[in-house]
């Protein structure tokens, strides 16, 4: 089987394996992770793939890496990558077709110390000639792109500790603007506690997320995991629900929008007339809140639900197949953890018969319904509960929760829950506290 | 809330879960309904694959019940058939019901009102094209 090399991004060293594992069993593609070769602090993966299809596939909705690209020679010194070249290069060179397209050299260098000038950079490309490529260059669009990786050891070595020769097959999504497109100070509906999009659409690879399927927030919040899910494909169906209402509307304190929009400085020119455009959205969409993003983005067909729901009590229909649950629940620290009831009897006896405006309280319009606290563990035991309920088989459930609670106790971790499997235990540091995410299937 | 929606909500309330009147909903005749008709040809080109895609999903005869409560009574009394496969060949007849459920199920919103259970008799309402289906402590 040809090599492929995998690029990988030099940030979230955690949950690299797990993303390219969960895509794999997404795109049914068999790949033996555990038997590969993986240096954490090494930024390349070498695997091994039937073909640049399957390649292109695994890698194009990858968050964590940057590219993948057919291997054909590796070695300390450009004499050596001469000397090693592969079978797969030489059948490729020979293919008439092939030699049609055009092409050019690149060439990426990390750990090292100083960047390549230009004319050094041209000076590598020309060696190539021994190679005998017969294709045209083409700067500007070139449909071929080979390219060259240097890796240094350490930053002060001279020369490389190894050289890899390759073809790009297929860019991530990463490389190609998604994290731009989403980023925070970018959307018009944010609020304090929206998650970032890097992660959450990691979130969304890790519970792998689908075309024509549903995939349910229960604490969506500002729906920043629902913009990741309907963004990383075009096709996902997007369910969310929230206790808070307003939280989903877009008029609550805790949520801001397109403020900070008008207080960012350094505008870029693209973005001077960004917040005029939003206005207008708000105005002849008439939307706020999550529906704005979605408008803004331009999916607004793909939110199917937003409801003001308490998902222990839930509303969705029990034969509604959801195949991706990822949720980032209220840790009890900056927000506290509720669930729907009372544990005053007499709000409880008040309940069915106070009356306001000549009317029964509880179904005016107004009503605020009582909520109750309950603790973090209890909280994810009903949500490992709701996903065995709800997941059909191979489903996956994925939420985070910090890893100590507000007592400093750790969190709870169920390695098996019925027939929830935990396949992943991913931690985010941050320097006072960390968080992880939690990826279960149900088998 | 799209008028898709009610095809996926019943009521709340655990006790109602084993009752067929739970779902659908019985939506209020004076429901305020907004439509935002798409005009623009190619994203209705656009949109008949992710039709067909979330038809399968649809429960019909809930779908025929919650459009006679607010009033339309249009629709063919059984779910169109078509595959992503039947797309590469539509003929106009299909083209227009696609483009009539898109309309119907994605373009329609139900911006204020309310809905009732016909098991239990609550009444959900519906703000802002949001809908509260939050229970009273008596009903949790």
């Amino acid at each position: 089987m040809p090599k492929y090399l995998i690029q990988l991004s030099q940030c979230h060293f955690d949950f690299r394996i797990p993303e390219l594992e969960s895509l794999a069993e997404l795109y049914n593609i068999s790949v033996d992770f555990k038997s590969i070769q993986y240096d954490v602090h090494y930024p390349y993966l070498i695997i091994d793939l039937p073909d640049a299809k399957t390649a292109a596939l695994l890698i194009q909705r990858s968050i964590l890496t940057t590219g993948i690209y057919e291997l054909y020679s590796e070695g300390k010194t450009y004499d050596e990558i001469f000397m090693n070249i592969n079978n797969d290069f030489s059948t490729l060179i020979k293919d008439e077709e092939f030699n049609k397209k055009t092409m050019k050299f690149q060439l990426h260098t990390s750990n090292k110390r100083s960047k390549y000038t230009m004319p050094e950079m041209v000076d590598i490309f020309n060696e190539f000639a021994v190679l005998n490529i017969k294709n045209k260059i083409n700067l500007k669009s070139p449909q071929v792109i080979f390219q060259i990786f240097e890796h240094y050891k350490d930053v002060a070595d001279e020369t490389p500790s190894v050289i890899y020769f390759t073809r790009l097959v297929q860019l991530s999504l990463r490389s190609t603007g998604i994290l731009d497109k989403l980023r925070l100070n970018k959307r018009p509906y944010i609020g304090t506690t929206t998650f970032e999009p890097e992660l959450s659409l990691v979130t969304c690879n890790l519970s792998l997320v689908k075309p024509f399927r549903f995939v349910y927030d229960p604490f969506c919040g500002t729906g920043g995991f629902l913009t990741a899910a309907a963004t990383i494909d075009e096709n996902t169906l997007v369910l969310g629900s929230d206790m808070d209402g307003r939280m989903l509307r877009g008029n609550s304190t805790k949520g801001s929008t397109s403020q900070h929009l008008n207080n960012r400085k350094n505008k870029t020119p693209n973005e001077v007339g960004l917040e005029e455009h939003i206005q207008n959205l708000k105005i002849s969409k008439n939307v706020q809140g999550i529906a704005l993003n979605f408008e803004y983005y331009k999916q607004s067909h793909q939110l199917v639900s937003l409801l003001t729901m308490d998902f222990t009590h839930n509303a969705l229909r029990s034969n509604l197949p959801i195949d991706s649950i990822m949720c980032d629940p209220p840790y009890g620290i900056r927000e506290g953890i509720k669930v729907l009831g009372s544990d005053n009897p007499d709000t409880l006896n008040n309940s069915r018969h106070s009356m306001k405006d000549g009317k029964l309280a509880y179904l005016h319009e107004d009503y605020i319904a009582s909520k109750k606290q309950y603790s973090l563990d209890e909280l994810i035991i009903d949500i490992l509960k709701f996903a065995q309920a709800r997941l059909p088989k191979n489903g996956r459930l994925a939420f985070w929760v910090p890893t100590k609670d507000k007592r400093g106790m750790d969190t709870l971790v169920l390695s098996e829950y019925d027939d929830l499997k935990l396949l992943y235990n991913c931690t985010q540091d941050f320097n006072q506290w960390s968080r992880r995410v939690l990826v279960y299937k149900k088998i | 809330m799209k008028l898709l929606t009610t095809n996926f909500i019943k009521c709340s309330v655990k006790a109602c879960d084993a009752s067929v009147s739970s779902f659908p909903l019985k939506y209020d005749n004076q429901c305020e309904i907004e439509l935002n008709y798409e005009e623009d040809e190619s994203i209705i080109e656009k949109s008949y694959q992710f039709l067909v895609g979330i038809l399968d999903k649809i429960d019909w005869n809930a779908l025929l019940k919650v459009c006679a409560d607010l009033g339309n009574n249009d629709l063919p009394p059984n779910k169109p058939v078509l595959t992503q496969d039947s797309l590469l060949s539509l003929n106009d007849n299909e083209k227009l019901i696609l483009k009539q459920l898109f309309n119907l199920l994605i373009n329609t919103e139900i911006v204020n009102g309310s809905m009732k259970c016909d098991s239990c008799g609550h009444v959900y309402m519906i703000k802002n094209g949001i809908p509260n289906l939050l229970l009273p402590p008596h009903l949790s």
